[in-house]
């Protein structure tokens, strides 16, 4: 029941559908091809149907619509009662829109239209290449497919030929969609006989075949690294290797091109070479033209032919380390011998032809009249003692297997011949390289070399000798290995046929920099820290480029002539006033002074005008106390009330004049100020009373209290209040009649003179 | 197993692996020198020495690739390659796959020729064998690898006929062989039987290549300026199968 009810609602849909195709179908269009190779021409036509509603008794006609625009009328034409068509004769454009309309009038309706695209055939498959897997044993193909066109299917197939047994074997494969790559299946590629493949393209335009490849699979392989089983070394020099194939190609007999690469090891001549060969596995190699007495290291590689662009190499194999066989050391050594008297230092290195030829290398230095060992060594020179009829050394070197034959050294002791010019010059080329220029030598002595030797300066201890001999008609040559900012001691020494010239040695620096220090005054030449020759320095002479040498020998005479200079012109001149009292101003001597001379105008003389520019400043060097002895208290012995008194009298009133010394005890400005005098007083010092003051002279030592005794006074003594003060031993500082006495006591106290009280003083 | 002269062959095996003669094999290597005499040596000379080098090359992949093979499509512990006892005890059922060609050994052209073309005959009655065995049962990549190396063998070796002017045609088909090959498989009506069929034809295979080896090796030495260059390994196993 159901599907009778499934199948009575599909008619129904069947049909309705069918009445929806017929009443909008109008015309039908065609073009023998959607797509079509661009630029070539492309034929519609357009049937318009009997029933069509815009035709049915209307008059009407076709147009065509390229791209939206109205096709030119010659393009169209009429095939028959109701078919149209039309022709464009070079279709370019990728997309085109061909739409048949019917007009009436100039009201025209689109009845039907079709896409028609202008394509290309596919463009030809490009680097097809091919490589075999000989541990997976693919064989797999790829290639570039070029600008596809995204919208127009492309099949590529790939096809392999090959001749076997008088038979062409082809095989195709189609490849999958998309994909640009195929691995063959064995059963269809040789290993070892020649094929043909190349790859097609297609569509529905054309195809394109890309190029062919011809060769043998196992050409394009990537071997395993070969093994070297085993090294044997021949007494010529020669190793001869025994080698074989990776496990999995093991089963291969023909000749294969490989490369054997050898590395000397701990060799101060390194040396790598690499030697090819085409030789079938597991037969013998032969490498000669080796160091002896050397160590190299081995490694090979293999491809299936150099003479093929297909083929690659392998990884390198395992490195295995032979030794050649040693023999005796040969070639040159190149010596240098110093001799200073008995002292002889010979230096000596390998010159370019020079093989140690083995290991263990030691040097013999030997002299043969007297036969006499003089040094056996490892290093590179060797200091001895040589006696005056030894005109020859001989250095032989000696290795694990023999001795090299003798080097001959002459002894040259003669020393006073020409020497080598001075005007070296010194180029810094780069950090660790310099050029050194030398001038010739006189004339008259023939030259026959020259030996340069240079030493590191700065390294503790010395720095071993370096040295290079030179062919005569060289004149510089660039020292290299050398640390940069380090001062290197450089001689170049003159060989003659006699014997050795007098050196000419400088300092040279590769490349310099500021000092790191600042310079020291002295005479040495060398500081570490000097980082390069120091060309100027401040000083009080010298402001121009002089190096450390002569600017001291310039200065220091210079100092002495000026000071005798200046001395002279004293001496001439220093008894002059003037010049006595610009120089030396007079000042006197405090100890033979007194107070009475500087009144006079005799002891101003010799002193400079005293020119009162600014107000003087106060200093109170010493004081003097008045002491009323009414007071109630007990009088004291030590203690004088100075400061009840001082700060009642503090004034220094001009209108009493006669008070010349103004007794101010401020206890700050009177610190340091010395107690000159105490002056007693029986009443109140207002009262002027008739009986003069005593004096009592303090503890003092006032350096202007008279140069007879320059001395301490005598000590501070206790006066009684009453009546015992003319007992006292007193002056007076008001004399009623001056008399002798006084005026002795007024020269004993100067500065009291300014205490004179009369009737009309008012204190 | 290499009927013909074994104890020579297998003496050039011996030798071929050691890295100076021995003085029997010397002796024997002379007196093959001897009996080869002049005009095989013309038609050894004009033969292409890759050719020879490539065929060499495949004889020794099928010697290795043959226990790959079997072990990867036999999957019978009873049926073990190589195995001498195994090899006995089959003799009975052995007749169901037909026999390989026996090598003559080469000492002039006409025993060239004649081995030449055995050569032939026998790889592609193994590669008719295994085609057959492989309706029943289903190859494997190591079986399919065989294959290849058979029908490339077999391309070289025609190669090197015509290189020294022999004319294949000459040698009539081998029609038993192909009979019983077509009746193979009456006898393949049980998974035991395919096995064995199986086995027998690569135990086959291998011994002949063992043959075709001694041929090759006795080819290289007859040929001047060909030095010796043999995989210690297919020797090895070519001697341990030949029970020496």
């Amino acid at each position: 029941m159901a599907s009778v009810w499934l199948v009575l609602v599909l008619w129904i849909f069947v049909n309705a559908l069918i009445k929806v195709i017929q009443a909008s179908s109008c015309a039908q269009i065609h073009t023998p091809a959607s797509v079509v190779l661009a630029g070539s021409p492309v034929s519609v036509s357009c049937s318009i149907e009997d029933e069509c509603p815009l035709t049915k008794g209307k008059d009407f006609r076709v147009a065509w619509k390229i791209n939206n625009h109205f096709a030119p009328s010659n393009l169209s034409y009429q095939e028959s009662n109701r078919t149209y068509g039309l022709i464009i004769p070079s279709l370019l454009d990728t997309d085109t829109f061909i739409q048949c309309a019917v007009c009436e009038g100039e009201n025209c309706q689109i009845v039907n239209g079709v896409q028609v695209k202008a394509r290309y055939p596919p463009p030809v498959p490009q680097n097809l290449s091919c490589s075999l897997n000989l541990t997976s044993k693919r064989f797999l193909c790829q290639w570039d497919p070029g600008q596809e066109m995204a919208d127009l299917a492309t099949k590529y197939t790939l096809h392999i030929f090959s001749v076997m047994s008088k038979k062409v074997l082809s095989y195709k494969y189609v490849i999958p969609v998309g994909k640009h790559f195929h691995l063959i299946p064995r059963e269809s590629y040789p290993l070892l006989l020649k094929v043909e493949i190349n790859v097609t393209a297609v569509n529905v335009l054309g195809n394109a075949t890309s190029e062919t490849l011809k060769l043998i699979p196992l050409e394009t392989a990537m071997f395993d690294p070969p093994e070297i089983n085993g090294i044997e070394a021949d007494a010529v020099g020669c190793l001869n290797y025994s080698w074989s194939l990776g496990k999995s190609q093991q089963w291969l007999t023909i000749a294969i091109s490989l490369e054997l690469r050898l590395k000397t090891v701990n060799n101060r001549q390194n040396k790598e070479l690499v030697v090819p060969f085409t030789k079938k596995p597991r037969s013998k190699l032969n490498v000669c033209d080796l160091f002896h007495g050397t160590n190299y290291s081995t490694t090979m590689r293999v491809k299936y032919s150099s003479l093929s662009k297909w083929s690659e190499w392998s990884e390198w194999s395992d490195p295995k380390i032979a030794a050649t066989v040693m023999k005796a050391p040969s070639g040159s050594l190149d010596t240098w011998l110093k001799v200073d008297d008995q002292n002889a230092q010979l230096y000596w290195k390998p010159s370019e032809n020079f093989r140690a030829n083995g290991w263990n290398l030691f040097y013999t230095v030997e002299s043969m009249e007297p036969k006499k060992i003089l040094c056996v060594t490892q290093e590179s020179h060797c200091f001895f003692n040589l006696i005056e009829r030894v005109e020859k050394v001989y250095l032989r070197a000696t290795n694990a297997a023999a001795s090299s034959n003798h080097t001959e050294v002459p002894v040259y002791r003669n020393r006073g011949l020409g020497s080598v010019s001075c005007s070296s010059n010194v180029h810094p080329q780069s950090e660790t390289s310099v050029e050194i220029e030398w001038g010739g030598t006189p004339t008259s002595l023939s030259v026959t070399g020259y030996v340069l030797e240079w030493r590191s300066l700065n390294e503790m201890p010395a720095a071993p000798l370096s040295f290079t001999l030179m062919d005569k008609n060289i004149s510089s040559t660039i020292l290299t290995g050398l640390r940069p900012y380090q001062p290197y001691e450089v001689s170049i020494y003159p060989k003659y046929d006699k014997g050795i010239g007098i050196p000419c040695t400088l300092v040279a620096y590769s490349i310099q920099k500021a000092s790191s220090v600042a310079p020291v005054l002295n005479t040495r030449e060398y500081s570490n820290e000097r980082n390069g020759t120091i060309r100027g320095k401040q000083s009080l002479v010298v402001h121009q480029n002089l190096n450390g040498i002569e600017m001291m020998l310039f200065v220091i005479p210079a100092c002495i002539g000026l000071s005798l200079l200046v001395f002279v012109v004293f001496a001439c001149f220093g008894k002059h006033e003037r010049v006595k009292m610009c120089l030396w101003p007079i000042i006197p001597d405090p100890a033979n002074s007194s107070i009475k001379r500087w009144t006079t105008t005799d002891s101003m003389q010799g002193m400079p005008p005293f020119k009162e520019d600014k107000e003087p400043v106060l200093v109170y060097l010493s004081h003097f106390s008045l002491l009323d002895l009414d007071e109630k208290e007990p009088f004291k012995s030590d203690y004088v009330k100075e400061n009840q008194w001082s700060h009642h009298i503090d004034s220094c009133d001009e209108s009493h004049s006669s008070f010349q010394t103004c007794v101010r005890c401020d206890s700050e400005l009177d610190r340091d100020s010395v107690p000159y005098a105490t002056v007693l007083f029986d009443g109140p010092y207002q009262n002027h009373s008739s009986c003069p003051p005593p004096y009592v002279r303090s503890e003092s030592t006032q350096p202007l209290l008279g140069a007879d005794d320059p001395g301490s006074p005598p000590p501070y003594e206790n006066v009684s209040p009453r009546g015992s003060v003319s007992k006292v031993q007193r002056f007076t500082a008001f004399p009623q009649n001056p008399t002798e006495e006084n005026e002795e006591l007024w020269e004993e106290f100067p500065m009291l003179r300014s205490l004179e009280i009369t009737d009309t003083d008012h204190i | 197993m290499c009927v013909r002269s074994a104890s020579q062959c297998y003496a050039l095996l011996i030798a071929s692996v050691s890295h100076s003669l021995s003085p029997p094999a010397a002796i024997l290597v002379t007196l093959v020198g001897i009996v080869a005499s002049a005009p095989i040596s013309d038609k050894l000379d004009i033969l292409n020495k890759d050719t020879i080098e490539q065929a060499h090359s495949l004889i020794n992949k099928i010697l290795e690739d043959a226990p790959k093979a079997h072990a990867a499509w036999i999957n019978n512990k009873g049926l073990t390659l190589g195995d001498n006892t195994i090899r006995l005890q089959l003799n009975y059922l052995k007749s169901v796959i037909p026999s390989a060609p026996v090598l003559q050994n080469i000492s002039n052209i006409s025993s060239m020729e004649t081995c030449l073309a055995d050569m032939v005959k026998g790889l592609q009655l193994h590669l008719n064998l295994l085609n057959e065995i492989i309706k029943k049962l289903a190859q494997t990549d190591q079986v399919n690898v065989l294959k290849s190396e058979i029908q490339e063998l077999h391309s070289l070796i025609k190669k090197l006929q015509k290189q020294a002017g022999f004319d294949p045609s000459k040698h009539a088909k081998d029609e038993q062989s192909q009979t019983l090959v077509h009746d193979l498989h009456k006898h393949l009506t049980t998974e035991f039987m395919i096995q064995v069929a199986a086995h027998l034809t690569l135990q086959q295979l291998q011994d002949f290549s063992c043959d075709v080896l001694c041929s090759f090796l006795s080819i290289r030495r007859m040929t001047s300026n060909m030095s010796m260059a043999e995989n210690p390994k297919t020797v090895q196993l070519c001697i341990n199968a030949a029970g020496l």
